[in-house]
């Protein structure tokens, strides 16, 4: 290991530590005035009739100046602990590229919406461009569950409940309306959050960190006070509040949860979230999430398949083995062999 | 317009066809459900049009989850969505498959990808029906379940290749003996002889489990196909139409005794040399004899003739003719009871069993010395009886005996073991009989301890529960079917369960035996046959 090296690794580890100083919790309660009063102890409930909502995205083909991906999404709803029905959309195909806009949102908007999208979507972001057309469908599924389910229900989907896109913002508007005219608790869950305060330290570790440092047993939720975060991007598309919550005794990581604002039954959101949330292979974790990414995940043989089949098709189009390298070869995979 | 389409309304990844082999079916089924080893399961081929069969060998849980720890994750006990991802993998052996012709075929070809697993009915096993023989002895197993309708019936015509019954005790052992014989008295296509020291065969006693069992003579409407030989009493054999046992001195061969007693060899010397003499003369020889002049140097001056019982065991010591002398006065006076200067029942036995009775030698609180005399006397009879018909067929005629016969050795292990030639006479019988009609039903509680090659000549098993691991892979290692893949049913098989793998039925069957009693209730509360069928009603 040269000198040059070693001081590298330990730079990029000195610049994470910075982030998360050994001090955090103690930083953390100064800076946000937390208490151990702020954390709400939760009571596992029967969860009743909770529906999940899961979107997949990946990418098939890309060349230098266009990308072929398929998106779908899925839903899988439970009664306490049996699941009544699990549905999902067809793989969808789209085109990300050539051109600056792209020319498949439209089109699967309006599928979806039944009229085109306020604003076009761009293709310089090919990942980004992916994961907003998933998010239509995924979009759509949410809102039609929203009208489906029974009054009562807890509608929970995988991400924030924050827009990418400004034309998903009548959507989720227009979901969330849905849901309080509906009685349905809808829940945003997110594994990760970008969220920092103090000036980029991040938010979920010191929330953590806090419960551990003063012994307060899972399950717990607490609700994040917007001011002590650092900032927040396009608060217009915002639709939630903030939560950081631990689910169950044996949780390894705590979750973000985001509530419509305005919900006034938290407490009981999250005693039916701890309900179904002591799956014994991810304790903490809702399991009609997992479930629902069990059945919406684009698996590896799943996307071989689809390739072979797409390979064919290509060859049927004409379209030969050396023209097909050419376009969507991938000098990485010869690399590889190597 | 976008859609959402409903997955799995039905869960059709279960009971389908997943195995990889032509001998070795695999699928699964819910984790919930509750399945057992030996069920038979019917594979449907839609694509095929053919109906294959399979026996569950092996039951396991498996899952769909990469995580292989998942279930011994210690956090919680709590799991959602078991329904699908969480199964039982069944493991299955075929038995065969019947084509859309209806015709029974062995596995030997495989069932298409993905066919269906379903229950069979009694219907579908209506192939069965032909293939089975004529020796019902109790229904067919699935599982814990019969499968009603499905008698399983032991075909007479492979009986003289030899039976064995291999169980512990308490098994069902006897139960299984005696139903066997009810279903031999009712058909009566062979004669079978057994030995009973117990008394329990005639008419009951108690089972190993202390419950009361009925006897033979309690089957009323099969008296015509039982013959009984008995020492009882003279009441006692008016009251059930028995006959009385008796042996002459010349039934007996000097050679009996080396099945009774372990001889030296200056004793087996003696034996020898009087292998050609008669029982009578053999018996007379020994009363009088006085062992003390042995060995006799000068013959003359003893006036012993040349030729003379005395002078074929001139050279023998004192001490072995003293010692065979004892036993054969111990074998006249221990079997006084039976045994006689003249008059043999053993002509009017035989007879039975060629006329197809069930032939019961009931000798009751006679030891078993007693036992194995009768019956090593009995068995050479009919051997030398069998052998003497086989050589009066002319060079044309069929070689085939006219005459089955069935010979039943309780505890076979006590003179079937592997290297002893005392017992010449049943080895012979286990090697060479099925030429002469003759077959031996084995039962023992030992297989291992029975000689390989007698286990060899048996072609029809009839395995009721072995604990002995080593028992049960001498079993499966003779049968003629493969028996290894039902090694788990074995184990596990309870009191009156049986596999019966016979070359006659297409598979290793599992049975339930029928419980004695239930079963001649059931036959004999059958029609009678009128006594006067086969009359004539008129003058003309």
């Amino acid at each position: 290991m040269t000198d040059e090296y070693s001081g590298a690794v330990k730079e990029a580890a000195g610049r994470i530590r910075a982030t998360i100083p050994a001090n955090l919790v103690e930083k953390f309660q100064k800076a946000s005035g937390i208490k151990i009063s702020d954390f709400i102890s939760c009571t596992p409930a029967p969860s009743g009739e909770v529906c999940a909502v899961d979107g997949s995205n990946v990418m098939l083909l890309e060349s230098g100046s266009l990308a072929l991906a398929v998106v779908r999404a899925a839903q899988t709803t439970f009664v306490d602990m049996e699941r009544s029905r699990r549905s999902v959309t067809p793989m969808t195909f789209v085109i990300i590229g050539p051109g600056e806009e792209n020319q498949d949102f439209p089109v699967l908007y309006a599928d979806c919406f039944g009229h085109p999208p306020g604003k076009p979507l761009k293709n310089e972001d090919i990942t980004r461009a992916a994961g907003i057309l998933r998010d239509t469908v995924e979009y759509w599924v949410t809102e039609t569950m929203a009208k489906a389910l029974g009054t009562g229900a807890l509608l929970l989907r995988d991400g924030p409940l924050r827009v990418s896109h400004e034309s998903h913002n009548p959507v989720l508007t227009r979901i969330a309306l849905t849901c309080k005219e509906r009685g349905i608790g809808l829940a945003g869950i997110s594994k990760r959050s970008a969220a920092t305060w103090g000036g980029g330290h991040p938010l979920l570790p010191a929330v953590f960190g806090f419960a551990q440092v003063h012994a307060i047993k899972a399950p717990w939720w607490f609700r994040v006070d917007p001011a002590i975060l650092d900032h927040a991007a396009f608060p217009q598309w915002q639709h939630g509040e903030m939560y950081v919550s631990c689910l169950h005794p044996r949780s390894k990581r705590p979750l973000k949860i985001e509530l419509l604002a305005g919900t006034r039954n938290a407490n009981e959101i999250m005693d039916r979230l701890a309900g179904c949330s002591a799956d014994g292979r991810i304790p903490g974790y809702p399991y009609p999430l997992l479930d629902a990414h069990r059945t919406v995940v684009l698996t590896e043989e799943i996307v071989e398949q689809v390739r072979g089949d797409l390979l064919g098709r290509l060859a049927e189009a004409g379209i030969d083995r050396q023209t097909y390298e050419i376009l969507f070869g991938d000098y990485h995979d010869e690399f590889a062999r190597y | 317009m976008m859609n959402l389409r409903d997955t799995e309304t039905t869960d059709n990844a279960k009971y389908r066809l997943i195995g990889r082999s032509v001998l070795s079916y695999r699928f699964i089924a819910p984790h919930s459900e509750t399945l057992y080893i030996g069920d038979i399961k019917k594979i449907v081929d839609k694509t095929k049009g053919a109906t294959f069969f399979a026996k569950i060998t092996d039951l396991s849980h498996d899952s769909n989850f990469a995580d292989p720890k998942w279930d011994t994750r210690a956090y919680t006990g709590q799991f959602y969505g078991l329904g699908e991802d969480v199964f039982i993998t069944v493991d299955a052996v075929p038995l065969g498959f019947v084509d859309s012709k209806g015709k029974f075929h062995k596995a030997r070809t495989i069932p298409s990808k993905f066919s269906t697993v379903e229950d069979p009915a009694a219907e579908d096993f209506r192939f069965l029906t032909g293939q089975m023989g004529e020796i019902e002895v109790g229904l067919m197993r699935s599982g814990q379940d019969v499968i009603k309708d499905v008698a399983v019936r032991i075909p007479a015509k492979v009986l003289p290749q030899h039976m064995g019954i291999f169980a512990t005790t308490g098994m069902g052992k006897s139960n299984f003996m005696k139903t066997f014989c009810a279903s031999c008295m009712k058909v009566q296509k062979f004669g079978l002889l057994i030995v009973d020291p117990h008394g329990e065969y005639v008419s009951g006693g108690k089972s190993s489990t202390g419950d009361p069992t009925k006897g033979l003579v309690h089957y009323t409407n099969g008296k015509d196909g039982l013959a009984i030989f008995t020492i009882r009493s003279e009441a006692d054999r008016k009251k059930y139409a028995m006959n009385r046992l008796w042996l002459e001195y010349d039934d007996f061969r000097i050679s009996d005794l080396s099945i009774l007693h372990d001889l030296s060899a200056p004793q087996y010397d003696i034996v020898e040399a009087f292998s050609r003499a008669s029982g009578s003369e053999i018996i007379r020889f020994f009363e009088d004899v006085d062992p003390e002049i042995f060995p006799i140097k000068d013959a003359a001056a003893f006036g012993i003739k040349e030729g003379s019982p005395a002078w074929l065991i001139r050279n023998s010591m004192g001490g072995p003719v003293r010692v065979i002398k004892r036993q054969i006065e111990n074998l006249t006076k221990g079997n006084a009871a039976f045994f006689r200067q003249k008059g043999s029942a053993i002509p009017e036995i035989i007879k039975n069993l060629h006329e197809n009775r069930v032939v019961l030698i009931d000798i009751p609180d006679m030891g078993e010395r007693s036992e194995l005399f009768v019956l090593s006397v009995i068995t050479r009879m009919i051997m030398d009886r069998h052998r003497s018909e086989a050589r009066g067929f002319g060079i044309d005629e069929k070689q085939e005996a006219s005459h089955q016969v069935l010979i039943t050795i309780e505890e076979a292990q006590r003179v079937l073991a592997s290297g002893g030639s005392s017992t010449q006479i049943f080895r012979e019988c286990a090697m060479e009989g099925r030429k002469f009609g003759v077959g031996l039903c084995v039962i023992t509680q030992q297989p291992k301890n029975v000689d390989a090659k007698v286990l060899a000549q048996i072609n029809t098993f009839v395995v009721m529960g072995l604990g002995d691991r080593g028992d049960r892979e001498i079993i499966m290692g003779s049968a003629k079917q493969d028996l290894s893949k039902m090694e788990i049913e074995i184990q596990t098989l309870d009191r009156g369960e049986a596999i019966i793998s016979t070359i006659g039925i297409p598979f290793p069957v599992s049975t339930r035996i029928h419980r004695y009693e239930d079963y001649i209730a059931t036959l004999n509360a059958e029609s009678k046959k009128n006594i006067r069928e086969g009359l004539k009603s008129n003058f003309s």
